[in-house]
């Protein structure tokens, strides 16, 4: 595999083919870009194809083509859009860091020293824009994984191994202080005007690193919390759903009780309130005409008045019907019994009346006009017997 | 206090008023809610309603009770139902998710025993989207969604919607029927 030599050449071999690896680029998450898809892409020339893939820019697998890994992480680091978080362990820089200082004290000449002092420089900046870097794609993979991920298991297991990172930055800052605290042999004999300055930086860099860092703390913190609120509140929901399947939720639960205790107005009924018009706006105001107006029309629609009527009436009622009843004449009874001789039992007795009646009629009847008519009957204290029915003697007064 | 007629008009009526609501009115409603919360007290105090509040939402409840207690369990079974649709649809379900009609109809099919739960809860509804238009509408009610966009039916979870939740999340359950249903 070709190798290019010099950065003049990088860039011209990138810029030939910008167009394609533009677009793998884009979609290095989703799919591995077809041979011939992307030499459309360069416009069908297949030479900048193969200038790319035997430079190791582009890898050919089969028929596909992926960006080379070292190229990806390249462009994602250098664009801001890396997924991983990288540090490289605390112990590395530190170690590095002290290995310059102890060599910077042990040198004995100023030509060596300044190479050295380059080199602690250096580390001191990469430790900043380290740090700084991995909090700034910190809190974006945070808010990604929590928002995207739609595992529950899974984002809580991303999000506390970002927790575990945070730490590691963290340990990275406390220890890279430490050094410029404890290292004062050195910073008094170094006195460079240009370590000073980038310590200074650094420290300040540090410092705000160290802040952004508690904030993602407290964010990862947060979100956690959250997926354990809504884990515990899908598995009430889903217990709850089955004791009340169950029909077993009022007695396994809490949930009467509860009720009682609350009389939130949601629970109730929707209320409808019915207003009336005011007699007083009816009488005096001019606007009242119009509605009133418009209500008589309403009300004067025949449909509205058919629908009002009542319906026809049956002929059966119209027509004549006699129904007999039959009813006794007591007054008359008692005319004719004045009128005669014999006691008022012997008289009901044998009355010859319109129609036949039988024996215990003619007693009610007997009783009837006995109780009704006292002031007309003279009561004896004798008694006789008809078919051994045993009667008062009652004569006409 | 310049919208106690507002105020009274959605609370009385068992709404939910929420400050992450869409809708700049409800929001100003809120905010002036939030600024007199005394004066408003005392003002429904006098006609029997006592206003509360949650986290980012307000509502009315009362000092006695109005309803039999039958009635409450039931208005509180069907968002049990509800909110086990909902959490089935997505466990991150939640004030501020917004979900579209369109797309709840696609999952019915994807996710299992999604569409048996929502024709539990609305068998007399014939078509699915007519069901999930009922849920929503069921929302939409209460205040703890709000239409964002009406043609694709887009809807936005209100922070009233955690009213719900707690209260969820109050019911407890005896020690030894939990056990039991650990095991499903």
């Amino acid at each position: 595999m070709a190798t290019y030599r010099s950065i003049l050449e990088l860039t011209r071999g990138l810029q030939r083919g910008a167009k394609l690896l533009n677009n793998m680029f884009l979609q290095r998450k989703t799919v591995a870009v077809k041979y011939d898809d992307a030499l459309e892409a360069l416009d069908g020339d297949e030479n900048k194809l193969k200038h790319l893939i035997t430079f190791g820019v582009i890898i050919q697998t089969g028929d596909f083509l992926e960006l080379d890994d070292a190229y990806q992480r390249f462009f994602e680091e250098v664009l801001a859009v890396n997924e991983d978080i990288n540090i490289s362990s605390v112990k590395m820089y530190i170690d590095k860091l002290n290995l310059g200082i102890n060599s910077y004290l042990a040198a004995e000449n100023n030509i060596r020293r300044e190479g050295f002092l380059r080199e602690i420089r250096h580390t001191f900046k990469s430790i900043d824009n380290a740090t700084h870097r991995n909090v700034i794609d910190l809190k974006r993979n945070i808010d990604d994984t929590y928002k995207q991920e739609p595992n529950f298991k899974i984002k809580e297991l991303r999000l506390k191994d970002f927790d575990e990172k945070a730490r590691l930055i963290g340990e990275l800052i406390h220890q890279t202080e430490r050094v410029i605290d404890e290292q004062t042999i050195f910073f008094s004999t170094a006195a460079d005007y240009g370590l000073k300055q980038t310590v200074s930086e650094v420290r300040d860099g540090l410092r705000e690193s160290a802040h952004g860092l508690i904030a993602v703390t407290a964010q990862i913190i947060d979100y956690l919390n959250r997926i354990e609120y809504q884990s515990r509140l899908v598995k009430r929901v889903r217990q709850l759903k089955y004791l009340r399947d169950q029909f077993m939720i009022e007695q396994a639960t809490n949930v009467k009780e509860l009720m009682s205790q609350t009389n939130a107005v949601w629970m109730e009924k929707q209320p409808k309130y019915v207003t009336r018009v005011s007699l007083d706006f009816l009488r005096n105001e001019d606007t009242a005409l119009d509605i009133l107006d418009n209500i008589r029309q309403r009300l004067s629609k025949k449909a509205n008045i058919k629908s009002r009527l009542a319906d026809k009436l049956d002929s059966d009622y119209l027509e004549e019907q006699t129904e007999t009843t039959r009813a006794f004449n007591h007054q008359e009874l008692l005319n004719g019994f004045t009128a005669q001789s014999s006691d008022l039992f012997y008289y009901i007795w044998n009355y010859s009346f319109t129609e036949s009646l039988d024996k215990e009629l003619r007693l009610v009847l007997f009783l009837q006009m006995a109780s009704q008519y006292p002031e007309q009957m003279r009561y004896t204290s004798e008694n006789k017997t008809i078919e051994n029915i045993e009667y008062p003697i009652i004569y006409p007064r | 206090m310049k919208y106690t007629s507002e105020v009274f008009q959605r609370l009385s009526r068992g709404q939910f008023i929420s400050s992450n609501s869409i809708d700049a009115d409800t929001r100003a409603i809120y905010n002036d809610i939030e600024e007199n919360q005394q004066e408003y007290e005392d003002y429904f105090s006098q006609i029997d309603f006592q206003l509360s509040s949650g986290d980012g939402f307000y509502y009315f409840s009362r000092k006695e009770t109005k309803v039999i207690i039958e009635n409450k369990l039931q208005s509180l079974f069907s968002w049990i139902d509800y909110l086990d649709f909902l959490k089935t649809y997505d466990t991150a379900f939640d004030a501020g998710t917004q979900f579209s009609l369109v797309q709840m109809e696609v999952k019915l099919s994807m996710i299992p025993g999604l569409k048996e739960k929502l024709s539990q809860i609305f068998p007399d509804k014939p078509t699915n989207r007519q069901k999930l238009e009922a849920l929503a509408g069921a929302l939409e009610s209460m205040g703890f969604a709000e239409l964002v966009n009406e043609s694709d039916g887009t809807y936005q979870v209100t922070n009233a919607f955690h009213y719900i939740e707690q209260i969820i999340l109050c019911i407890n359950i005896d020690e030894d029927v939990k056990e039991e249903m650990d095991n499903l």
